[in-house]
């Protein structure tokens, strides 16, 4: 570009206007491309139950969290599905919704999924078995009437077991406040990993922020190489927080199935659940997945 | 080979550079707007989604009131944005965080950072919908 050699100082003035005009350019103009460039792969579903259903309901690591998210999923599905067949027998269409997802829990992190596929995508949540729709739309009175119904069916299923889920998750919020703990200390590596990987983040919640801002800013085209630069560098800065989270959640565990004011409810979880949902599977014609990296 | 390099090391440095050079959210609430949406589909566009704010000086999604109207006095919420660039909803990085019922100040729950001038987004909730949640963007 420049053919005459140019002094030290004017190189530098030249350098700081490059990147002051980069920095104002919007980001997708510059993609960042990580050691391991994107060849991002969907993540996929799987049909496996643990051989343990508590594991499903009172998950203790990012992994056991997947079936956490499919059989909420399932839930949401048997709704849907229940209020769309009210529907069409009352001859209208529900509206269109916002589609159903699985979500990961900020404080149980799935590292192996996220590395692979990053933080905002999931597997696809399968399309519930279509039925021509009738073409009018309900009134608010109906709709509402139709929604219930499905509500109801989601929330028998859900009753099963969202009392002990409660209180698992009351018990593993607590190991995330206690700050004198090896999780805080390993908490304390992120900023210095970050930095490794060539992202500015003080803690997790900064890096959730500076994913999100990337994430807007980049280009269709670009999404899936970013999505995978930062879910790889976030995971390899969280295993070692992970490293002492998961066995302590693990030990919570072991002592809060073993405890007395539990026992009523583990049993039905091991005894009554997967029965249960294998008959909503059938009548209802939803299938329960889980994400898969 | 050297020309990709420094392309990624220019973006790192843009990277970086605008994270520490873009404001903290620390806005004056009324620099900020409120909206009260129901978690979930519940309601379908009735109240459960909302566009993002483009005249206010906050730049993120806050979750400011939480009420779980179920029995339970916590819940776990998520955003959700929808992305016109490639026409999905797509869920924020953080995912579903855990909160209890009750009122909080701009920056302690950020469901969604950055988000765009009218972006459409929407709210989860892990124990069921139909939670009334205020969100000041």
């Amino acid at each position: 570009m420049f053919r005459s050699p140019r002094p030290p100082l004017t190189a530098i003035v030249l350098a700081a206007l490059t990147l002051a005009t980069a920095c104002t350019a919007a980001p997708a103009e510059r993609p960042v491309y990580g050691p391991r460039a994107a060849t991002v792969t969907p993540a996929r579903l799987s049909e496996t139950l643990p051989a343990d259903p508590v594991r499903m309901v009172l998950p203790a690591t990012g992994a056991e969290s997947r079936w956490t998210q499919g059989l909420d999923v399932f839930t949401q599905q048997v709704r849907q599905a229940v209020a769309a067949s009210c529907a069409r027998e009352h001859g209208f269409a529900l509206p269109g919704r916002i589609p159903v997802a699985f979500i990961r829990f900020s404080d149980v992190p799935d590292l192996d999924f996220i590395a692979r596929h990053g933080f905002s995508e999931s597997a696809t949540v399968p399309a519930p078995p279509s039925s021509p729709a009738p073409d009018r739309t309900g009134t608010a009175a109906e709709t509402r009437t139709c929604l219930a119904r499905g509500t109801a069916k989601a929330q028998a299923l859900r009753d099963r077991y969202a009392e002990v889920q409660g209180q698992w998750f009351g018990t593993i919020a607590s190991l995330s406040q206690d700050d004198a703990t090896a999780t805080a200390r390993a908490l304390r590596t992120l900023p210095d990993c970050f930095a490794r990987h060539g992202i500015e983040a003080a803690d997790e919640q900064a890096y959730f922020a500076l994913a999100d801002r990337l994430m807007q800013s980049a280009d269709a085209s670009e999404l899936p190489a970013q999505e995978s630069r930062l879910g790889q560098a976030y995971a390899a800065c969280m295993r070692p927080v992970e490293a002492v989270r998961e066995p302590a959640r693990t030990e919570l565990r072991t002592r809060f199935l073993a405890a007395p004011e539990h026992a009523a409810a583990v049993r039905a979880l091991r005894t009554t659940l997967v029965p249960a949902l294998r008959a909503a599977e059938q009548l209802y014609g939803v299938r329960l997945v889980f994400p898969e990296p | 080979m050297r020309k990709a390099i420094a392309a990624s090391a220019l973006a790192l440095a843009c990277a970086a550079g605008s994270l520490v050079l873009a404001p903290t959210a620390s806005a004056a609430p009324d620099a900020c707007r409120n909206v009260v949406l129901i978690t979930g589909d519940w309601e379908d566009d009735n109240g459960s989604q909302a566009l993002k704010s483009a005249t206010s000086t906050c730049s993120d999604l806050n979750l400011t009131e939480a009420q779980n109207l179920t029995a339970t006095t916590y819940d776990w919420y998520a955003g959700r944005l929808y992305y016109t660039s490639t026409s999905t909803w797509k869920t924020c990085s953080a995912g579903y965080l855990r909160i209890n019922n009750g009122t909080y100040a701009t920056d302690t729950y950020v469901l969604c950072s950055s988000v765009k001038d009218n972006a459409r987004f929407s709210v989860d909730s892990w124990f069921g919908g139909g939670d009334r949640v205020v969100i000041t963007h």
